[in-house]
């Protein structure tokens, strides 16, 4: 059988695969569905300093071959967060990494500090959150906001948990605010953040979402997250991890050739709640299939001449 | 809750725009279900709706283990559904959200049902046979009306009435509640609509503050069991106004907090 393992900032992961951020929660409602244990990892809903209810409804809408959401962050705050959920997503043994946006570097930095504390396993900074005004896109827009945020939130961190900036799509350059992460202190980028988009009702002639615009995300999204961990993967020497779209194994394995070491998948957990396991069990088919031994070796291994 | 493949043991034509479909899931294990719950239904092979339609469980046949849902076309989702054939596969999710609740005192029940909102009530009568059941229901025009054999059976009354006044009493749903809750006057109320109706529900229950009213709320959702925070509906407790899961909390709430 293949090696899945993937150790990647020191840390080990039972395979390549992450639930990713906003569509998994805390993982409470999953593990009645299928035994979450399995799972590379968990990234958890976007946690704000203070409790936040979110945007107004409709908050979601269906594109052709994607979805927009526009949620806004709802979330119970990072101390609520830790004393209420953090335990329950630890017993499961599986990597734990705490996703979180701030309005202000102060808020960032603090909470950074809170969870370093924590015995949460790393901290994905989402600087791209594209639905709330104060979600972070200004920080995560700009290759020097990015560099000094990353350094100031890297500065905050008790202890030696590594610190994932998640990156957004919506930016000039994605190489430029790779580097940015990197020179600021980032132990590994992930990307991408959803894009910024919207969906219009004819026949009421409004927007469909409550927000006007929201992130698009989903399969339609894979040409272009795969295109950005590409030039990602050339600019910077920290470790990756991709995601836009993943629905199959061999989606991962795409991301994974261009340069990811681990994989998030999202989007597909709300069409099919099993999607992760799934993938995974796709993944330890396509080794033995292709004679992999150990996943990593996918790592980059695009071969462009 | 689970979710696997079912076949589709029948989708047949209530009237213009409506369907109701009978599923059977493959696995051969049946869920217990509880009445107001929902199910969330894939649309098969289209990549313009991804996600999973909710639709409240309409009747659940131990026996046969079949599980039925109403539907109305409004939009491309529910139309590809219509078009689906008999013996053709489909996953779903069930049973999802927290249903009706009636409690041992609670003897005398009226069900307020605008259009398709009468679906999540019909499950009522089999999972509370003891109850003594009225039946309001309210739609447009006589084209519409459906189903009203099927609450006449089960209801000690039956009151129907048309927009237009085509059929049964003329006008709103509400203004027929109006004219005879006091006649009637249930100690529960259990009720599902468009939300003009929910607001002028709220406004004639306003008189009977006393009356507890169950309301099964609709919104778009994604992941149907809770986690992606989409379905938010807005609840009133205790003067604070919170983000409750349509799919995980509701889809049934009290209507007096309910934010409409």
């Amino acid at each position: 059988m293949a090696n899945l393992e993937v150790t990647f900032c020191g840390k080990k992961f039972k395979n390549p695969v992450i639930a990713a951020s906003g569509t998994f929660g805390f993982g409470r409602e999953y593990a009645e569905v299928y035994d979450i244990s399995a799972l590379g990892g968990i990234a958890t809903k976007g946690i704000t300093l203070k409790r936040r209810e979110g945007n107004s409804p409709p908050r979601i809408a269906e594109t052709y071959g994607g979805i927009l959401n526009s949620v806004g962050l709802q979330n119970p705050g990072v101390r609520e967060f830790l004393e209420k959920e953090l335990g329950f997503l630890k017993s499961h043994g599986t990597v734990v990494i705490v996703n979180i946006a701030g309005s202000t570097e102060g808020e960032y930095c603090e909470m950074a500090r809170l969870i370093s504390r924590s015995e949460a396993d790393m901290i994905e900074l989402n600087i791209s959150c594209p639905n709330v005004k104060e979600g972070g896109l200004t920080f995560g827009s700009r290759p020097e906001s990015i560099e000094s945020i990353t350094r100031l939130v890297k500065a905050s961190m008790e202890g030696d948990m590594p610190l994932i900036v998640k990156l957004s799509p919506n930016v000039a350059s994605i190489s430029e605010v790779a580097v940015a992460a990197e020179e600021g202190g980032a132990d590994a980028v992930s990307l991408i953040n959803t894009i910024t988009g919207m969906a219009v009702d004819v026949r009421t002639r409004r927007p469909v979402l409550a927000n006007i615009t929201g992130g698009l995300s989903g399969p339609c999204i894979k040409p272009i997250a795969l295109r950005m961990v590409y030039e990602a993967y050339r600019a910077v020497k920290i470790p990756i991890i991709g995601m836009g779209g993943i629905m199959t194994a061999e989606d991962a394995v795409e991301f994974m050739l261009c340069g990811a070491s681990l994989v998030q998948v999202g989007t597909a957990n709300l069409i099919r709640l099993d999607a992760c396991k799934r993938i995974i069990e796709g993944l330890e088919k396509y080794c033995l299939e292709n004679g992999i031994k150990d996943i990593s070796e996918l790592t980059g291994s695009l071969i462009t001449e | 809750m689970v979710e696997e493949s079912f076949t589709v043991m029948d989708n047949i034509k209530l009237c213009e725009g409506v369907y109701k479909m009978t599923l059977m899931p493959s696995s051969g294990y049946a869920q217990s279900i509880k009445c107001g719950q929902f199910m969330a239904v894939e649309v098969p092979c289209r990549q313009d709706s991804l996600l999973k339609r909710p639709f409240a469980i309409y009747n659940y046949d131990e026996e046969k283990r079949q599980i039925s849902f109403c539907y109305k076309v409004v939009g491309k989702g529910t139309e590809h559904l219509s078009r689906v054939e008999k013996g053709q596969a489909l996953r779903g999710a069930y049973p999802l959200g927290n249903g009706f609740k009636i409690d041992e005192g609670q003897k005398r029940v009226i069900l307020v049902g605008g259009g398709v909102g009468i679906f999540p009530l019909y499950s009522v009568f089999k999972a509370y046979p003891d109850k003594v059941f009225y039946s309001v229901m309210g739609f447009k025009e006589r084209c519409d009306v459906i189903l009203t054999k099927e609450f006449e059976e089960r209801s000690s009354e039956l009151i129907l009435c048309t927009e237009d006044g085509s059929m049964g009493e003329a006008g709103f749903v509400t203004e027929a509640l109006r004219r005879n809750i006091e006649r009637i006057m249930p100690d529960l109320m259990l009720c599902c609509g468009p939300r003009p109706m929910l607001k002028a529900l709220k406004d004639v229950m306003r008189n009977y503050p006393h009356i507890p009213v169950q309301v099964s709320i609709e919104e778009r959702m994604a992941c149907g069991i809770g986690a992606c925070l989409v379905c938010a509906c807005a609840v009133r407790k205790n003067g604070k106004v919170v983000n409750k899961r349509v799919c995980r909390d509701g889809p049934v709430f009290s209507l007096y907090e309910v934010e409409l």
